[in-house]
């Protein structure tokens, strides 16, 4: 019955990009010099090969297939690798991501070709190299040594075998291509019929495999379920004159002496569970670099998501029973109260613990850039070395996905414009080789990501001249250097001499920006002329979760960031200049921070505030460096509120980054303040103040 | 016919009569808003909830009531009355929210009351004539006679779909 198997081309796809990931890492250790296990690139383009021929792939099994030979001669020594064949192997990496890219419709496939040729011209080669002196020692006495011999094989599935996603035939096709092939089902092992279990299987395989293949070739077909069958192996001559039908049933009577065999497995197959865990053990001890993955779980994210939603009602259920239990004071209900502290806590660990579950170590993203400083200082023919350093860092994966387009960016951009040309290096008396580091590390409730270089710096006063030029900055304004930093992240602004096909369009710092804001982080820039610069961008833990203070205003209940809370004060009269009818601003220690009514922001009669700004709080509030007073009636409180997204059954909202479930069941907004600034910008609620008396900040004097 | 049904009544209704479609036969919920009879098809009404408010949404159109919680999902609440330009009412114990399915989206929508769930054959639905009301042609499907009345299928995607294009508009007005 054919299976329908496009259920689980994503799952390949996932694997294959995977796969193809290892191999890339594999390749740059291996051109870095590092002594790495050429079998672990080999298994990487062997599990893709497997991977696409059975889900029917054709492209990638083809082109996986003379990458992998290659790997294979190279993995025998029958092939050096030099830079031309890493050059070439990691184009063909390219290739396959290009190949996966369009299976999944997102992409044209290229013409591989060409790639393909050169793969093959290298096979040739090593052909040819190599050739000579192995027909005339060794090929030829081998074939003396095994004479028209023949492989016998003995293969044995365990009976859960079908549940691990393997299929015995599969491995059985893959025999058939080494050469001739006699197989015959073994039955001995099966069960009495009511001890049969339907989803087992119980038969084993005799293969007569009639080939001069070498045994590496066939430990391969069975790489990568040794764990998960009985399997022997070993080397008969033929007795010339045998039927293959003879040859099979004294192949079979054979299998009872243990003569020599070539013991993978010998455990007796009855004392299962004993045999398994020895097994374990011994593999434990004499296996390769097969043991590598920490016990990993693939779990669609649609699961975790909702686990994390569940979680999210938890802990609201949970504030709830908190509030009712707030109202029993008799002694008789300390029980319940103590019952509710403890509920209340086991709520939060379970929640700290799924969300854990959807934090993945920042090297996600980290990995992609030694390839890609690779690449980009060749081209710009600049020496550059990469460092990172807390690549454990975890965030979530959501973040992690969101942030690699943008801190590609930055990287790109430091080696293009912030490094100089290995003779410009030379001539200030730095190294020829710069050094481009990425730093993760955990601050307060963020993680801040930092791009470093030790190139030229950025140089305000041209950065200025830019600006002006491009109408990003006003002539006579007195900037201060922070400010002209950020004058980089404006659209259209390039700094680059001339436009290269690396960087350099103009377009990208901005969109860089966009989607940190996008994320609830920011950018700190640290630069000296000269001596290179630090991009330090500071992201949330997690987009699902916020710490916030509640505020009342009007009849609304709002929450507020923490993170960009600066203080909280009472206004007064001193304090307030009222600019126009519509404009106020505090004077709070000498710096004039315009005071925004919500209810103006919003448009919306229910969030007016109810008292008068003598008897109301001001929250002093900070957004992309710009400071603005929040008028609110009260301060409800902090308090930790899952984020639930509007745009899910709407749309987005501006001025609100999600909403959030508060303890008696109802809905709060979660204010976005950098939209809030905007909307009061375009409809004038307040004048931006002269910068003389502006605070410069950096992400070092957020609160936390 | 013109009965109102309390919020239990109408989520029993809807909880009872769900499988009793046949295969000729389509299915629609029956609602008022003021004088007139709207009929949905059942398979995009999720359930049926009493009103119990919502949290206005910043510079939104007045027909979005807001948002409220639905099992911890956020769901905008769209008020009928408001969005066909009828003359507003106060809340009475029979306003409810029916909340529909439309395109993956789940969204509420107030209406004065339900009355029923009714059965009709796919040709007992007649074309919308281009007739004066202050509803827009395009968001009825059809008008089913029934009696002496007259049921007015709605076209909730079209008038989703209109209502997020208004949105549009007014926010470049």
């Amino acid at each position: 019955m054919p299976v329908d198997m496009s259920q689980f081309n994503e799952t390949f796809l996932e694997e294959a990009v995977e796969n193809i990931s290892d191999l890339e890492a594999g390749l740059l250790e291996l051109e870095a010099g590092d002594q790495t296990d050429l079998n672990a690139i080999f298994r990487a383009a062997h599990s893709l090969k497997g991977g696409a021929s059975t889900f029917g792939f054709s492209d990638i099994a083809d082109f996986t297939h003379v990458l992998e030979t290659l790997l294979d001669k190279a993995r025998d020594g029958d092939i050096t690798i030099t830079s031309p064949i890493v050059d070439v192997l990691l184009q063909s990496v390219d290739v396959l991501n290009n190949l996966v890219e369009a299976a999944r419709g997102d992409a044209e496939a290229k013409d591989y070709q060409p790639c393909l040729k050169k793969l093959e011209s290298f096979l040739t080669e090593g052909d040819e190299q190599q050739e000579t002196p192995h027909t005339s020692q060794t090929a030829e006495a081998e074939t003396q040594a095994h004479g028209q011999g023949h492989w016998h094989i003995t293969f044995y599935p365990k009976p859960h075998f079908p549940l691990t996603g393997n299929d015995p035939i599969m491995l059985l096709k893959e025999l058939k291509l080494l050469g001739e092939c006699t197989i015959k089902p073994l039955t001995d092992k099966l069960p009495k019929f009511d001890e049969l279990t339907p989803e087992y299987l119980y038969l084993g395989f005799d293969v007569i495999l009639a080939s001069d293949c070498s045994q590496d070739d066939i430990d391969d077909v069975f790489m990568f379920v040794e764990d998960d069958a009985h399997i022997t192996i070993k080397h008969e001559e033929d007795a010339p004159t045998e039927t293959a039908e003879e040859r099979v049933a004294e192949a079979t009577s054979a299998q009872a002496s243990t003569a020599k065999e070539e013991v993978l497995e010998a455990e007796p197959f009855e004392d299962r569970r004993q045999g398994d865990r020895r097994s374990t053990d011994r593999r434990q001890q004499n296996t390769t670099a097969q043991t590598q993955s920490g016990g990993s779980l693939r779990v669609a994210t649609e699961k975790v998501d909702m686990l994390i939603d569940m979680v999210g009602e938890l802990v609201t259920t949970n504030a709830m029973v908190l509030q009712a239990s707030g109202s029993l004071q008799e002694e008789s209900t300390q029980k319940l109260t103590n019952a509710i502290n403890d509920m209340n806590r086991h709520t939060r660990t379970l929640q700290e613990a799924i969300m854990a579950i959807r934090m993945l170590p920042i090297s996600f993203a980290f990995n992609r850039f030694p390839r890609m400083i690779r690449d980009t200082a060749q081209k710009l023919g600049k020496k550059v070395d990469l460092i990172t350093a807390g690549d454990q860092t975890e965030l979530d994966k959501t973040v992690i996905e969101r942030i690699s387009d943008p801190l590609t960016h930055i990287v790109r951009n430091a080696v293009d414009h912030g490094i100089e040309s290995p003779e410009d290096r030379r001539a200030i008396g730095k190294p020829e080789t710069a050094t481009v580091k990425l730093n993760a590390f955990y601050k307060g409730g963020t993680v801040v990501i930092e791009v470093s270089d030790d190139g030229r710096g950025l140089d305000p006063e041209k950065l200025l001249k830019k600006a002006i030029e491009k109408g990003v900055a006003q002539p006579h304004e007195n900037y201060s250097n922070q400010d002209i930093y950020h004058f980089i992240f404006e659209p259209g602004f390039s700094t680059a001499q001339e436009v290269t096909d690396v960087s350099g369009r103009g377009v990208g710092m901005d969109i860089v920006m966009k989607n940190i804001k996008a994320l609830g982080g920011s950018v700190a820039i640290e630069t000296e002329l000269g001596k290179g610069s630090t991009f330090s961008i500071s992201l949330p833990l997690t987009l699902a979760i916020v710490d916030g203070m509640a505020v009342r205003v009007g009849a609304q209940t709002y929450i507020i960031p923490l993170l960009s809370i600066i203080e909280s004060l009472y206004p007064t009269d001193e304090m307030l200049y009222s600019v126009n009818k519509e404009v106020q601003v505090l004077n709070i220690r000498g710096t004039y921070i315009p005071l925004l009514q919500l209810e103006k922001v919003f448009h919306n009669d229910k969030s007016k505030s109810t008292k008068s700004i003598k008897d109301g709080i001001a929250v002093i509030v900070e957004s992309e460096d710009k400071q603005i007073a929040l008028f609110v009636d009260e301060l409800l409180g902090e308090r930790q509120v899952v984020i639930k997204s509007v745009e899910k059954n709407y749309k987005a909202i501006e001025g609100i980054s999600g909403a959030t479930i508060l303890g008696d069941g109802t809905v709060s907004l979660i204010l976005d303040l950098p939209g809030i600034v905007q909307i009061a910008n375009r409809e004038g609620l307040y004048n931006y103040m002269p910068t003389h008396k502006k605070q410069t900040h950096d992400a070092t004097s957020l609160k936390g | 016919m013109k009965q109102e049904l309390t919020t239990v009544e109408a989520q029993q209704l809807l909880a009872n009569e769900t499988t009793q479609a046949t295969d000729s036969e389509n299915q629609y919920l029956t609602f008022q808003l003021g004088e007139e009879i709207y009929g949905i098809e059942i398979l995009k009404v999720q359930e049926i909830k009493g009103w119990e408010g919502a949290t206005p949404l910043p510079n939104s159109p007045k027909y979005i009531r807001g948002i409220m919680n639905l099992r911890g999902a956020i769901v905008p609440i769209l008020d009928l009355r408001r969005r066909f330009n009828m003359e507003e009412v106060a809340f009475t114990p029979y306003t409810v929210v029916v909340v529909v399915q439309v395109r993956g989206r789940t969204i509420g929508m107030i209406v004065d009351s339900v009355s029923d769930v009714v059965n009709f054959k796919a040709d007992a639905v007649r074309n919308a004539p281009d007739f004066g009301t202050s509803i827009d042609t395009a968001f009825i499907q059809g008008l089913i006679p029934l009696e002496d009345e007259m049921i007015i299928l709605l076209n909730i995607d079209e008038m989703l779909k209109h209502s997020e294009l208004l949105q549009i508009d007014e926010l470049t007005e």
